[in-house]
């Protein structure tokens, strides 16, 4: 550990929340299942991180986003640790797919969810699909590309327009604006 | 508004759409992770995954009866929607002032507010029937939501259950249905409106009429429930 003197200035440890919190949220949730101990482990990991930023700094050669991801880690297996003891059957810490539904259902809002599936339904049958391989099945391009028997870059080609499709029609529908404007893919 | 990503990974996409669906694996998702907490684009691209493959979850829940029915009966299909025309222009044609009182000129809008909440099975219909209500499509609405269990019904799914039956011309199913939205719920006066709208539907004025005296004078709905009741009133002279 580095010394006290290697330690972030404050404006940037005062920082860390705004800048961490997004990625530590989606994180969480992940693992976790649901947004309360996700909310709860993301304070936390916070919480831990500013401490032990202020007391000894950030280990040389540790960039700060691994660093706080480790304790990231280390609080959300307290938490899988707390549910098993507490007989908890409802998380599964060795599960690397995500269930029916995800638990980045959490991240979103019901009313978005509805506003999206109703865009997600006007879409043509071939985007959809191209969607569903992408983001419910989880399928590689190349694997896609092999099936279809076209080249890895127009599958991504049509996968970033089916997206943009969908964030017009976003734009489009009422009160679609703030889904909207997310970054766009230039592939 | 649109930006151009800058990070490769967001560019590129895989990494995202794998970890979304939950098929990257978990090396991959412990680098990908600790890059994720300082990346805002990576981040985006995670929460915009997360929607379409709800919104994509959704629009593929069960439909309750599809296949057998594109399938094995559209032998009879096709006259039958003939058939079934030609009965809706008789009976627009020959309908009396009561049972065009009882048109529904404009369905109720729904928010979007869920109504079930949880996330079984019998939500997921739910949620199926409401997009279907939301689109205009009345008949899937009717079909969907009527194949939640009678014990895991709100008083939200409910009362669009009574409107879509209503708005398919199933007047006395839709009067069942309305009737069992309960007082206290916030559905309570508009089901009364379109109970009142399913009787006269049904020829039934003065049942109509009671079901309008129900609306409570105060609600927003109140002051349509007063002009409807007039207008009965007005037609049975």
């Amino acid at each position: 550990m580095a010394s006290a003197d290697a330690a972030l200035p404050d404006p940037a440890v005062a920082d860390l929340p705004r800048t961490l919190a997004g990625g530590l949220e989606i994180v969480a949730i992940r693992a976790l299942g649901n947004s309360d101990d996700a909310r709860d482990a993301v304070q936390e990991t916070l919480a831990r991180a500013l401490a032990a930023i202020r007391s000894d700094g950030i280990p040389p050669g540790v960039a700060l986003e691994a660093y706080v991801y480790g304790i990231a880690r280390h609080v959300i297996a307290d938490v899988h640790r707390r549910h098993a003891r507490d007989g908890d059957p409802t998380i599964d810490p060795g599960s690397l797919h995500a269930p029916d539904p995800s638990p980045l259902d959490a991240l979103i809002q019901h009313e978005e969810r509805d506003m999206v599936a109703r865009v997600v339904a006007t879409l043509p049958a071939a985007d959809r699909e191209l969607l569903e391989r992408c983001f419910m099945r989880g399928e590689r391009v190349a694997s896609i590309a092999a099936q279809l028997g076209e080249p890895a870059d127009r599958i991504r080609k049509r996968k970033s327009r089916a997206i943009e499709r969908l964030r017009e029609a976003l734009r489009r529908s009422p009160g679609g604006h703030e889904t909207a404007s997310l970054p766009t893919v230039t592939t | 508004m649109s930006e151009i990503l800058t990070c490769p990974i967001a560019a590129d996409g895989e990494r995202v759409h794998r970890y979304v669906a939950g098929t990257l694996e978990l090396e991959n998702v412990t680098q990908f992770e600790a890059h994720l907490l300082g990346c805002a684009e990576c981040q985006a691209a995670v929460r915009e995954g997360a929607a379409v493959a709800a919104a994509l979850r959704r629009i593929s829940a069960p439909v309750v009866g599809a296949g057998t029915l594109g399938r094995r009966r559209l032998w009879w299909a096709v006259p039958l929607t003939v058939a079934a025309a030609g009965a809706l222009w008789f009976i627009t044609n020959r309908e009396g002032p009561l049972a065009k009182l009882g048109r529904v000129a404009e369905a109720p809008a729904f928010a979007g507010v869920p109504v079930r909440g949880d996330s079984d099975s019998a939500s997921r219909l739910a949620d199926s029937g409401m997009i279907a209500y939301g689109a205009g499509q009345y008949g899937d609405a009717a079909r969907l939501l009527s194949a939640v269990p009678e014990e895991a019904r709100t008083a939200g799914l409910r009362f669009y259950l009574g409107v879509s039956l209503l708005l398919t011309d199933a007047a006395r199913d839709a009067v069942r249905q309305l009737a069992d939205v309960s007082a206290d719920s916030p559905y309570a006066a508009e089901a009364h409106f379109y109970r009142a709208k399913a009787w006269l539907r049904l020829g039934q004025a003065d049942s109509a009429l009671a079901e309008l005296d129900a609306v409570e004078a105060g609600t927003s709905i109140g002051a349509h429930a007063a002009a409807l009741a007039d207008s009965v009133k007005e037609a049975r002279r």
